[in-house]
């Protein structure tokens, strides 16, 4: 059914159809929606489960992996502050091997405190051991979300789906709610072990040997690796039911560029408007769209930018001292490509200022003319966001 | 690795099955938990001190003989409380602001209806001590009772035919009805009592009885009535509300008359709906809202106005007479205080006519022979907060020695003197001192004779006030009164009581503030698994060598049972 819906609705529309047997979570700006709209359906019995009301994230987090660990299916949600209070419990759910999904709008972190979108949130919490989705409208946070389930049961890797605050955490899009008999036959109930059993006590996560340690590690690493190559089979296959899907990574108009922008998130969608009028005009630009952060697809990323001359990474997070963090993960990503590629990083959107298509085609017109590549980002001002590109 | 290696759940997360209780994470701990019982709220509310919350916890388990037993720890009467009780303690309930207090005197009476129990003796310390008790009311009721359980030899004398007092006499059969008091007075008189009735007591009796009995209680009420003071009181076809109520004859008498009430308090509502009950044509009350206490309970007032008696704010001033009697009460216009509702009506006509006029506007001590040496204090027996008077071995309990003329006030105020008897008597001074700590007159007697500490009347529990949010909200229980048609024929008892499976829900609903019950929740939470219940009871403690001090027990602890204690 087709319903007219901000992207927090979207994610809890999912939820809901993903019938989760244990929700905790916390509210806090701009996710609140999300935990209302479930706390909701909680109190008319519609989303079924235990709605467990908590202090903290840090309990959420606490909480949910511990539900996990029992074998049931668990969600949370949450947003900047409330994420960075998380930290140590994700580490928690990731070295449990738990199944948790988390579904993050991501906010600038403080201070200053602000309440619009930037990614450092989600992006500070790369190492924890948790897959990452960037989403780009509300229909691709409601798809994604039911796919992390699958995905994270399967691996049993803890998943984040990311969708940005404001852009999509309140604005409405025409969103595509899938039946709910559709959704159970496409996701089981969870097959996920059951770590206790009160007839043989146990204890779980106690201290181990370094040995022990490294190899836990090592197992640990080796599920990411294979992760990769869940996440594109769940998504090809929720495409064949649901009739969209969206890669690992997203090629458009690359054979040939002579410049290929990358972008995640919600400035793809400014930016597939700034392309098509580029290209119109007839500069030979192409646009990939980054999804998946982690694990990181460096494969499906080579095979799109290995072969092209220039290549221009447009983000909102900025990793203090260096640059851009997709960036520097997309230079790493290409440093053994034959044809080396020359990778210009621009910073657009940080604290959730506007990037619009002038601001995109700047961009482009920068990337494209440009003589001498820069090791450091640079910040597309707000005179480029008005005038397009005198440069 | 293969791809079942790296997904294989034994080995991608460490799972001991061994015991951790070797760790002794006691030696972590600055401080550990402390497990005590306390007062909850509405035992403090109540004058008597009742052990509600363990009379809650009984009736919710079906169990209502031991509901019951928990009633008679501190009262004698809980069939009578359990209808005519103000029933401060509600009022307390912190159950009150979630989603209605727990229904306590619904509760009582329930206990009363369903259990049986006998009293509990504490002590046969007070063996060939006597006392005698004059005044069968509820404060003679009660000193008998407790005096009777700490082992002394009683007399209790009545100077009316029948015991009870003001209960027997006072309180229509439509609040009260006898076959219920009578419940709980031969209960009492289970006890080592003899009763005598129709025995009044002049001076020289009193003499006497100082000199057969090591004490006597005076508790011989208030039966004098308060005039009016205004012109016309002297007309025929005025008498005091309380002379109505004992007196059949004058009821019979307002039968298709016109009859005005003047006063605001329990005495002017009862002699109002039993004019009501008598036939009168029409029963309006007349309050002074500026000077009348007003009915303990909003209750009786709403059940007088659906039997049809009319309350009207108004000052008599005069009672107009024709040929001697009675023709019209002349009142003066009630003046609106600033910002106090204190006048309902505002324009209440000048003249009420009528055809008799009942005063209730309060009862006073009167004279008498028996106090002629004694002090007094704003025109009651002056006594100590225990009811030593002046002369020695002569106590005083009741209304004759209080202002606060409440069922249970009265039945506390023989709780007390009893307590200070028997405590004169054997001279256990110290735990008189300890019931009495922190200035309280409430106290519970059941714990002065239990092994281990006193607990501090002044300290009430804590409840966690997280089981507000989780409490799923429940409105209390009720019956239905009888129909207010089928009231005014006759004197059926007007309020309904809950069936047994009301009354199990409604206890139910019971915090049990300060009463452990077993839930096992500290225990629960322990992330050592050190707390563990002692002796098979409900009482919990921690392991030493295990509690780390880290206070999970005490903050899930719903009842404010168990608290952290200082720093070691």
């Amino acid at each position: 059914m087709r319903k007219f819906i901000t992207g927090n609705h979207a994610v809890a529309e999912a939820v809901k159809l993903c019938r989760p047997d244990v929700v905790a979570a916390y509210p806090i700006t701009p996710q609140t929606p999300i935990y209302e709209q479930l706390s909701d359906w909680d109190s008319t019995g519609e989303l079924g489960g235990t709605m467990v009301k908590v202090e903290s994230e840090h309990s959420a987090m606490a909480t949910c992996l511990s539900a996990s660990l029992t074998g049931v299916r668990t969600f949370t949600a949450t947003s900047s502050q409330g994420l960075a209070f998380m930290h140590e419990m994700l580490h928690f759910a990731a070295g449990a091997r738990t199944a948790v999904v988390m579904a993050v709008v991501n906010r600038s972190l403080a201070a200053p405190y602000g309440f619009w979108s930037d990614q450092t949130d989600s992006l500070s919490q790369r190492d924890t051991g948790w897959l990452q989705l960037y989403c780009e409208n509300n229909q691709e946070s409601l798809d994604t979300t039911i796919q992390a389930f699958k995905i994270a049961e399967e691996l049993m890797l803890p998943v984040m789906v990311m969708l940005e605050a404001n852009f999509i955490s309140h604005f409405m899009e025409p969103t595509e709610v899938p039946e709910p008999a559709q959704v159970d036959e496409w996701l089981q109930p969870p097959k996920l072990p059951r770590r206790f059993d009160l007839a043989n006590p146990g204890f779980s996560n106690g201290v181990v040997t370094a040995k022990q340690y490294r190899d836990f590690r090592r197992l640990s690493s080796d599920a990411m690796e294979h992760a990769l190559s869940v996440v594109e089979r769940v998504d090809k296959d929720f495409g064949r039911t649901f009739g969209r899907s969206y890669g690992l990574v997203e090629a458009v108009d690359c054979e040939g560029a002579e410049l290929i922008l990358v972008t995640t998130a919600t400035i793809t969608s400014t930016a597939r408007v700034a392309l098509a009028n580029l290209r119109s005009r007839g500069m030979k630009v192409g646009l990939c769209k980054l999804r998946l952060f982690r694990p990181f697809p460096v494969a499906a990323l080579r095979s799109v930018l290995d072969n092209a001359p220039r290549v221009a990474v447009l983000e909102r997070n900025i990793s203090l001292g260096r640059e851009g963090i997709f960036c520097s993960e997309i230079k790493a990503a290409l440093v053994n490509s034959p044809g080396h590629p020359k990778i210009q990083g621009y910073l657009a959107g940080i604290g959730g200022t506007d990037v619009n298509q002038h601001s995109i085609e700047w961009v482009l017109q920068d990337a494209f003319s440009r003589e001498v590549f820069m090791d450091q980002p640079i910040w597309v001002d707000d005179a480029a966001a008005e005038g397009g590109y005198n440069a | 690795m293969s791809y079942h290696t790296f997904l294989d759940p034994e080995l991608i997360i460490p799972i001991s099955r061994l015991s951790t209780e070797a760790f002794k994470t006691g030696s972590w701990s600055r401080n550990r938990p402390v497990f005590e019982e306390k007062n909850s709220p509405c035992r403090v509310g109540c004058p008597n001190a009742n052990n509600i919350a363990t009379a809650m916890y009984m009736a919710s388990k079906g169990d209502y003989d031991g509901a019951l037993a928990a009633f008679l720890e501190e009262s004698p009467l809980p069939s009578v409380c359990g209808r005519v009780c103000n029933h401060a303690c509600q009022s307390k309930c912190n159950r009150g602001d979630h989603d209605g207090s727990v229904q306590i005197r619904a509760m009582e009476r329930a206990a009363s209806d369903f259990g049986s129990a006998r009293p509990e003796m504490l002590t046969d310390a007070g063996k060939g001590l006597p006392v005698a008790v004059i005044g069968s009311g509820p404060a003679g009721l009660a000193a008998a009772y407790h005096l009777a359980r700490m082992g002394h030899p009683v007399r209790l004398i009545e100077a009316r035919e029948r015991l009870g007092g003001l209960l027997t006499w006072g309180i229509p059969g439509y609040r009260l009805p006898e076959e219920i008091l009578n419940r709980d007075l031969k209960r009492i008189l289970s006890l080592d009592i003899e009763a005598v009735t129709n025995r009044p007591v002049d001076r020289a009796g009193l003499d006497q009885l100082l000199g057969s009995h090591r004490a006597v209680l005076l508790a011989t009420g208030t039966w004098a009535p308060t005039p009016m003071g205004i012109p016309g009181e002297e007309l025929g076809g005025v008498c005091p509300g309380l002379d109505f109520l004992l007196n059949d004859a004058l009821q019979a008498q307002v039968k298709g008359r016109r009859v005005i009430v003047i006063g605001g308090g329990n005495t002017a509502i009862d002699a109002a709906r039993v004019a009501v009950r008598n036939g009168a044509a029409k029963v309006d009350i007349l309050y002074r809202p500026d000077l009348e206490a007003l009915p303990d309970s909003d209750d009786e007032v709403r059940e007088a106005e659906e039997e049809g008696v009319h309350r009207t704010a108004a000052h008599p001033v005069e009672f107009v007479g024709e040929q001697g009697r009675v023709s019209a009460v002349l009142c003066k216009e009630i003046e609106r205080a600033d910002g106090i509702d204190c006048c309902r009506s505002k324009a209440a006509p000048d003249e009420f006519s009528c055809d008799l006029v009942i005063t209730a506007i309060g009862q006073s001590l009167g004279a008498s022979s028996l106090y002629s040496e004694l002090d007094m204090d704003r025109g009651r027996i002056a006594a100590d907060r225990q009811g030593r008077t002046v002369r020695t071995g002569l106590y005083i309990a009741g209304d004759a020695g209080s202002l606060r003329a409440t069922v249970v006030e009265a039945m506390a105020s023989g709780k007390r003197a009893a307590v200070a008897i028997h405590h004169d008597l054997t001279g256990k001074t110290d735990s008189v001192s300890d019931a009495f700590a922190g200035g309280r007159e409430t106290f519970s007697l059941h714990e002065l004779f239990r092994p281990g500490p006193i607990r501090d009347p002044n300290v009430t529990a804590e409840i966690n006030r997280y089981s507000y949010l989780t409490a799923v909200a429940t409105q209390p229980q009720s019956a239905p009164n009888l129909d207010a048609n089928l009231r005014v024929s006759g004197f059926q008892e007007v309020a309904g009581g809950l069936d047994e499976g009301g009354a199990e829900a409604e206890a139910g609903r019971c915090f049990y503030c300060g009463t452990c019950i077993g839930c096992d929740l500290c225990a629960t939470f322990c992330p050592e698994v050190s707390m563990g219940q002692t002796n098979g009871k409900t009482a919990y403690e921690a392991d030493p060598d295990h509690c780390k001090g880290c206070g999970a027990c005490a903050s899930v602890c719903v009842r404010g049972v168990v608290t952290m204690g200082d720093e070691l």
